[in-house]
Formats: C-alpha cells, sequence, structure tokens
C-alpha cells in the first residue's frame, strides 16, 4: 500500500510539476507574442490615410481607425489570457501544497518547489 | 508612406502631362490642379505600411502557434495524473481545467481568424501600391503617346483580399457573420484610362485613383467591423455567457478559505491509513484581492 500511495502523490505533483507549466508556458507564451502584436499596431495602420481624406473631403464612416480596434482586441485576449495564467498558476501552487501536505502527513519528504 | 519607386512615377507622370499638356486659357483649370489631386490621392493610398502590418499578422500567428504547440500535451497529462483523485475539490478542479481547455479553444479560433483578417489587410495595404504603380506605369505610356486606345487595368487590392481571408468560418453561433462584409466588397476590378487626350489621361487616373481609394476605404470598414466582431466573440456583453467561457471561475482549490482533505480524497484503498487527519487545513494559496480584469470592467461599463 505505502508504495501505491507514493506513486498517487507522485502523480498529483505532475500535475503541479509538468501539466500545469505546459499549459501556463502556452498561455504566457501567446500573451509575451500578442504583447510583440501590440507594438506593431502604431505603425502598422493609417493616420495619413485619415489626414489624406479629411483634407480630400471624402467621407469616412468610421473615424475610430483599424489599429485602436487591433489594439483593443490585443489588449482584451492580452488581460483574459493574463487571468487565465494567474489562476492557473495559483492551481499549480494548489496542487503542490496538497501533494506536500499529504506527503508530510504520510512522513514524507516533500516534492521539490514547483 | 510613398516609396521611392511610386514617387519617382507620379514624377514622370507628371512631367510627361505637362510636357504634353496644351496651353491653356486663363479661365481653363491649372493642370497642376489636377496632378496635385493626384499625388494627393496617391499619398493616401499608399499610406499603409505593408511590411508592418505583415510582421503584425506574423507576431497573431506565432501567438496563435504557442497557444497549440504545449497545451494539449498539459491537458492530457492532467487527465492521466489526476484519474486516482476524487471528491468535490477533485471534480471542481477537473471541471475548471475543462473550461479552461474550452476557453484556450475559444482563444484559438479568435487568434485563427484574427490572423487571417490580418492576412487580407496586408494583401489590401500591399494591393494599393501595386495598382497605383499599374495605374500610373499605364497613364505615363498614354501621355507619352503610345496606344490611342483607352485602357483598363485590373485592381488587385480589392479581388485579392477575399481570396486570402476565405469563405465561411466554423466557430460559435453567430460567428458566422464575422467576414460577410468583407468577403462581399469585391466588385471594383478594374478602373479605365483614357488615351484620348493629355487631360483626359490624367483626368481619368485621378478618376481611377480616387475610385480605388473609395473602394479602399470602404474596404478597411470591413476590417474594423470584422475585428470588432472578433472582439465581441471575446467579450461578448450580452448576458455575459462568453466571458465564462473566456474566463472560468476559479477553482475551490484556491479560492477556498480553508482546505477540507475530505474534498481531495485518496484513492479508496489507501484511506484506511487515516492520513487525511494529519494534513494541514490551512488555505492552499496565499488569499489576495484580485482586480477585475479589462474585460470584466468593460462589461461593467467601466
Amino acid at each position: 500500500m505505502p508504495d501505491s500511495f507514493s506513486v498517487d502523490l507522485g502523480r498529483l505533483n505532475n500535475v503541479a510539476k509538468t501539466d500545469l507549466p505546459n499549459i501556463i508556458d502556452a498561455v504566457n507564451g501567446t500573451r509575451t507574442q500578442l504583447n510583440s502584436a501590440v507594438s506593431e499596431c502604431a505603425s502598422a495602420f493609417d493616420g495619413t490615410l485619415y489626414q489624406a481624406v479629411g483634407m480630400m473631403a471624402i467621407p469616412v464612416g468610421n473615424s475610430f481607425g483599424y489599429a485602436n480596434y487591433t489594439e483593443a482586441l490585443l489588449d482584451d485576449l492580452v488581460t483574459g489570457l493574463g487571468k487565465l495564467s494567474d489562476n492557473l498558476a495559483k492551481s499549480k501552487q494548489a496542487i503542490h501544497e496538497i501533494a506536500n501536505r499529504y506527503a508530510a502527513a504520510d512522513g514524507q519528504p516533500p516534492f521539490p518547489s514547483v | 508612406m510613398i516609396d521611392g519607386y511610386t514617387k519617382s512615377l507620379l514624377e514622370q507622370h507628371r512631367s510627361a502631362a505637362l510636357n504634353w499638356w496644351p496651353p491653356r486659357m486663363p479661365w481653363q483649370q491649372n493642370p497642376n490642379d489636377y496632378l496635385d489631386q493626384i499625388d494627393s490621392t496617391v499619398e493616401a493610398l499608399c499610406s499603409g505600411n505593408a511590411l508592418a502590418a505583415d510582421n503584425l499578422a506574423n507576431d497573431i500567428n506565432q501567438a496563435h502557434l504557442a497557444l497549440t504547440t504545449n497545451a494539449q500535451v498539459g491537458f492530457d497529462g492532467i487527465q492521466t495524473d489526476m484519474e486516482a483523485w476524487a471528491g468535490a475539490a477533485a471534480d471542481n478542479f477537473r471541471d475548471y481545467m475543462s473550461k479552461v481547455k474550452q476557453a484556450i479553444n475559444r482563444y484559438d479560433q479568435v487568434l485563427n481568424d484574427f490572423k487571417r483578417i490580418q492576412d487580407g489587410y496586408t494583401a489590401l495595404v500591399e494591393g494599393c501600391v501595386t495598382d497605383v504603380q499599374n495605374l500610373l506605369n499605364k497613364a505615363i505610356d498614354a501621355q507619352n503617346g503610345v496606344s490611342a486606345e483607352t485602357w483598363q487595368v485590373a485592381l488587385t487590392a480589392i479581388g485579392g483580399v477575399a481570396a486570402i481571408i476565405g469563405a465561411a468560418i466554423s466557430g460559435p453561433v453567430g460567428w458566422e457573420i464575422l467576414l460577410g462584409g468583407v468577403a462581399l466588397a469585391t466588385s471594383e476590378g478594374s478602373v479605365l484610362i483614357s488615351t484620348s487626350g493629355h487631360g483626359e489621361t490624367a483626368k481619368s487616373l485621378l478618376d481611377g485613383l480616387q475610385s480605388l481609394l473609395s473602394s479602399v476605404i470602404d474596404q478597411r470598414e470591413n476590417f474594423y467591423y470584422a475585428v470588432d466582431q472578433l472582439a465581441n466573440v471575446v467579450m461578448e456583453s450580452v448576458d455575459n455567457k462568453n466571458l465564462d467561457v473566456v474566463e472560468p471561475p476559479a477553482p475551490t482549490i484556491i479560492t477556498a478559505p480553508n482546505f477540507d482533505p475530505s474534498t481531495f480524497d485518496l484513492p479508496s484503498d489507501i484511506e484506511p491509513l487515516g492520513i487525511e487527519n494529519g494534513v494541514s487545513r490551512a488555505p492552499l494559496v496565499q488569499q489576495s484581492q484580485q482586480s477585475n480584469s479589462q474585460i470584466s470592467a468593460r462589461l461593467a461599463g467601466g
């Protein structure tokens, strides 16, 4: 029985040590790329278009440019993924803590921090 | 910003037009008025930065790839590593992870469509420059008297966009309306350059450029609409359905004031050891005041 107990705790700690970090890395990698995309927005779009068409009196349906829409969407994605990442990181700590508490109660050494 | 080649074409056209333009009476329009309008229209059409737009598309694609590359390995591992654990807290955590997977799928869909939209926008920016250069080359030839016909010049800026973005997009209910406007905006396929006289050539060039500009402005409006629709998919405020999808509520292992081992059971074959009695019941993680996300703030009207 102690053997199977030990294996089960190790598997639980795996969630904190390996499984959740894989997901967190994916989410954070995405956030990093999206933040880089935000920095491209300012130079990618059409400020001069609006100046030019304004001078030519051509009606433009929407003065809130593509850059603004794009930045807003990127911000929403970065923010939403950030909250997801925060909760996953806390879950990682919690699962690690659960595994360690059971290990301590059983007289086993703690798992290395994750 | 107008590139060097386009600028040289504008100068060649101005030079050719003025070289051939007949003497005008004082009440007749100054040819420079036409030519100045051509310059400002070309400036507007070439105002996008294709390289930066392409970089942005690449960043979005990299973000998409980052999300999908490693996440599935983690979800598979959790399914295996959690299989021996039972109880309310364990079930709640499994349910939370299932919702996280659903959220990541939603972000995956949004990023995939976002990338396609941005590719289409890049094609529009690049197509504008190509079309301007084609029109100017034809007009220069016409001003130099190479042909006596009216030339039809095909435009790439508009038609190419729909081809890149493609047709239907699969996604949540209602998403199919997303790119309808973009895909339909392909009607302006060509413009005519007159060769019947130098003034007529300049005027037809200006007409063609303004027609292209008008179509491009319409097309850009469609892009704004498409991106706005994507933002709605992320933060749809109608009954807040999507907020739960993209921001699943935190699991009880991080929200409960204390840890209760009976909600996170050991496998039944181990339970007789009574080990749970010695497990600390203190909170598993430090409780901190979580600030509302930007999405939550917007939904709350902030």
